[in-house]
């Protein structure tokens, strides 16, 4: 019986050792390509973006971190007139664009632990927003704060022996609680991928 | 280690307001935006006759002066074609047309008057929308409300919102009909804005040409027709 135990208890730890091919913290960075979506303001993909995020393993599965990101979208609007009530009117083409720095807590649920490492990850925080109308001769600009909620689904491979150095691939989906007035902005929906290197 | 987290984190900041994605010049069509207003109480049937002044005044940065050369009067004509196609009669004023060293009779007399200003450069404004930039009341040389007659200042009664005005043509519209008198206002009823800040090049006759076009599609009710 003592020597089943031993047995077992050596077999658990060899298998935790190896489930801690690393560190247990991990930083993540990279590229970030962006879609907006679902607003009649600017939508659209673009990879102007990057990413950074970090977090550490209080169990096997599971790491509560932070995220930072930035993106901007930028949409161009064909030259039209617009009318105006009193009589005014406009006549030019435009670039609407909007520009998101996210930031926050993550909570991170990892499939496994060897070199590929599938996971989950929750993402809240504040999202800090810029929209702006791009005229030929000048520029309307309106930011301010949202609420943040990202769930995100990806993996870290770690290919190389004797050192963490990996790729990571996710995609996500956001949606942020910013709202605009001046440009009929009412929350921020995004979907993107990123793809990037894993410490 | 500390020191290496707020670093990071600084440089994270740095990068992500550097990375903001401005669009260039290059991303627009290149044509020029024309924004147009009109005073709502002015009735343009009542309206028969116009003139447009001699001259093209050229705003370059401090100063500022009145010039016609090939392409001011190009573009002069284009304004008179444009009226003349709306149903108004010209009137020649000021300099005779065909010749610039004699003055036109005095008798002749118009409803409305266009007046031109091309600003090369002006460091006079450079706010952003929506403003209401009186700033050529101050400007030396500008459109002097006497040079249609005896009025004491300019009188907009509608708001005029422009921006940054470099390479832009300004052309406004005043009331000849209405009361002069040294302490009364010129009134403006009509005016255009060009912007062509993104262009500065050959093309630009051209496309100041389609503007002015388009300034007259946009302000339906000029067309007594």
């Amino acid at each position: 019986m003592k020597i089943m135990v031993a047995a077992a208890l050596l077999l658990g730890l060899s298998s935790y050792a190896e489930a801690q091919p690393g560190r247990r913290f991990y930083i993540d960075a990279g590229w970030q390509f962006n879609g907006v979506v679902g607003n009649d303001f600017a939508t659209g993909g673009s990879g102007w973006g990057a990413y950074a995020e970090g977090g550490y393993y209080v169990l096997p599965r599971i790491a509560v971190g932070a995220f930072a990101s930035f993106n901007t979208n930028n949409d161009y609007i064909p030259r039209q007139t617009y009318y105006y009530s009193d009589g005014s009117a406009l006549t030019t083409d435009a670039v609407n664009s909007i520009y998101q720095v996210p930031f926050g807590a993550t909570l991170r649920y990892r499939l496994g632990w060897k070199t590929f490492q599938p996971y989950a990850e929750a993402k809240l925080g504040a999202n800090y927003a810029r929209e702006y109308i791009y005229l030929p001769d000048g520029t309307a600009r309106d930011s301010q704060w949202g609420f943040y909620v990202s769930p995100e689904v990806g993996f870290t491979w770690h290919p190389f022996h004797k050192n963490n150095l990996g790729f990571q691939f996710a995609v996500y989906y956001s949606y942020a609680t910013n709202r605009s007035e001046a440009f009929s902005l009412n929350g921020i929906n995004n979907v993107g991928f990123k793809l990037g290197l894993s410490f | 280690m500390k020191r290496k987290y707020i670093l990071f984190a600084a440089a994270l900041a740095v990068m992500a307001s550097a990375c903001e994605k401005v669009p260039s010049s290059d991303e627009f069509d290149g044509e020029f935006l024309v924004y147009t207003a009109r005073s709502e109480t002015a009735d343009f049937s009542a309206y028969t006759s116009f003139t447009v002044a001699d001259s093209i005044f050229v705003i370059d940065g401090e100063t500022g002066s009145f010039a016609l050369n090939d392409w001011g009067k190009s573009l002069r004509s284009q304004y008179i074609k444009e009226l003349e196609s709306c149903g108004y009669t010209y009137v020649d004023t000021g300099k005779l047309d065909n010749d610039h060293a004699q003055d036109a009779p005095e008798g002749n007399k118009a409803d409305l008057a266009v007046q031109i200003s091309y600003v090369v450069s002006t460091s006079y404004f450079t706010a952003h929308y929506p403003v209401n930039p009186y700033w050529w009341a101050s400007y030396p040389g500008y459109w002097y409300p006497g040079y249609w007659g005896d009025w004491g200042y300019w009188y907009y009664s509608f708001p005029v919102t422009y921006s940054y005005s470099t390479h832009s043509l300004l052309t406004e519209m005043v009331d000849l009909t209405a009361e002069t008198g040294d302490d009364k206002p010129l009134p403006v009823v009509w005016n255009s804005y060009i912007d062509g800040s993104i262009g500065s090049t050959r093309g630009d006759a051209a496309r100041f040409t389609r503007a002015v076009t388009q300034s007259f599609e946009q302000s339906e009710y000029l067309d007594r027709n």
